[in-house]
């Protein structure tokens, strides 16, 4: 059973199971699949800069919503600010969200269960790669707004509680997210000093 | 026998630098055109306060007390304008806002 990250020294550190490690993993592992840019990079930094020059990113808003969302647009009335932007920033971007996702993952894979034990690069990691993966759920739940998300909690609670039936597809990705939310919540508190 | 050790060109005579004694902070003269551009953090429905606190904190340098007040605003007016400056400036917060995944956008500061 999972308990909340704590500061120790420098580092932060908290119990899970190996199967909530793996469970947080596999997740993390799906997000880096989504949001890693579809041309992989070569690990060359030099190699990667000349394949990465003369480029075309795609100017257009990503279609899948969740990938929009992870990718928004710079402007809400400016299409072609926002183009340009993307354009311009949107292959680095895609690189350095696996690269965090990575690192989060390493960490993850050296842990020694029931500890884990993070340096604040690896907390970092974690905090930002949780967010990612929880902007995918949350738009594959579809909270759109603070009041959904408010939904969201009062029905797994009556869930949980047996006085509402979900289909157990949803009430898996509902845990999942809760589940992501606490986790995250935890590291930025410990982050935060709190 | 002494050698001769090569001298530093003397400097041309320019403009007097000497700051004003009168303040300890020096204040750089920015035109105005230079400054039109902001930086904006919108609300949504899956990042925790806690986190977007952290954000601010982290990218920004703010103390605790302005990190968490704007994090207020994003949370109850929908949006706050997190940084202010050149386009430049305006465009790389934007990008690492996006890193952190808020959404965040910028424009010029009507």
């Amino acid at each position: 059973m999972a308990t909340a990250f704590r500061r120790k020294g420098g580092r932060l550190v908290a119990s899970f199971d190996a199967e909530e490690i793996a469970l947080v993993r596999h997740v993390l592992e799906l997000t880096r699949a989504f949001v890693a840019p579809e041309r992989p990079d070569t690990g060359d930094p030099f190699l990667d800069l000349i394949a990465g020059l003369g480029e075309e990113v795609d100017p257009q808003e990503p279609s899948d919503p969740a990938l929009a969302r992870l990718l928004p647009p710079a402007s809400r009335d400016d299409a072609d600010q926002a183009a340009e932007f993307r354009r311009l920033t949107e292959h680095g971007l895609r690189s350095r969200k696996a690269a965090t996702i990575s690192t989060a993952v390493a960490a993850l894979d050296a842990a020694t269960p029931p500890t884990l034990e993070l340096d604040p690069d690896q907390a970092r990691a974690l905090a930002i790669a949780l967010t990612d993966a929880r902007l995918i759920l949350g738009e594959r739940l579809g909270l759109r707004t603070d009041e959904d998300s408010e939904r969201l909690h009062d029905q797994l609670d009556a869930a949980l509680q047996g006085d509402l039936e979900l289909d157990p597809a949803t009430a898996q990705k509902m845990a999942y997210y809760d589940f992501l939310s606490w986790l995250q919540e935890s590291v930025t508190a410990a982050m935060l000093g709190q | 026998m002494p050698t001769d050790t090569p001298q530093p060109p003397v400097p041309p005579q320019g403009p007097r630098t000497t700051p004003e004694r009168r303040t300890t902070v020096a204040v750089l003269d920015r035109p105005e055109a230079d400054t039109p551009w902001v930086t904006l953090v919108w609300n949504d429905p899956v990042n925790l306060m806690s986190y977007v606190t952290w954000v601010l904190q982290t990218h920004f340098g703010y103390p605790r007390p302005r990190a968490e007040a704007l994090m207020m605003d994003v949370h109850t007016k929908g949006r706050a304008v997190v940084s202010t400056g050149t386009r430049e400036k305006c465009e790389a917060d934007t990008e690492a806002m996006h890193g952190f995944g808020l959404w965040a956008t910028f424009q010029k500061d009507d």
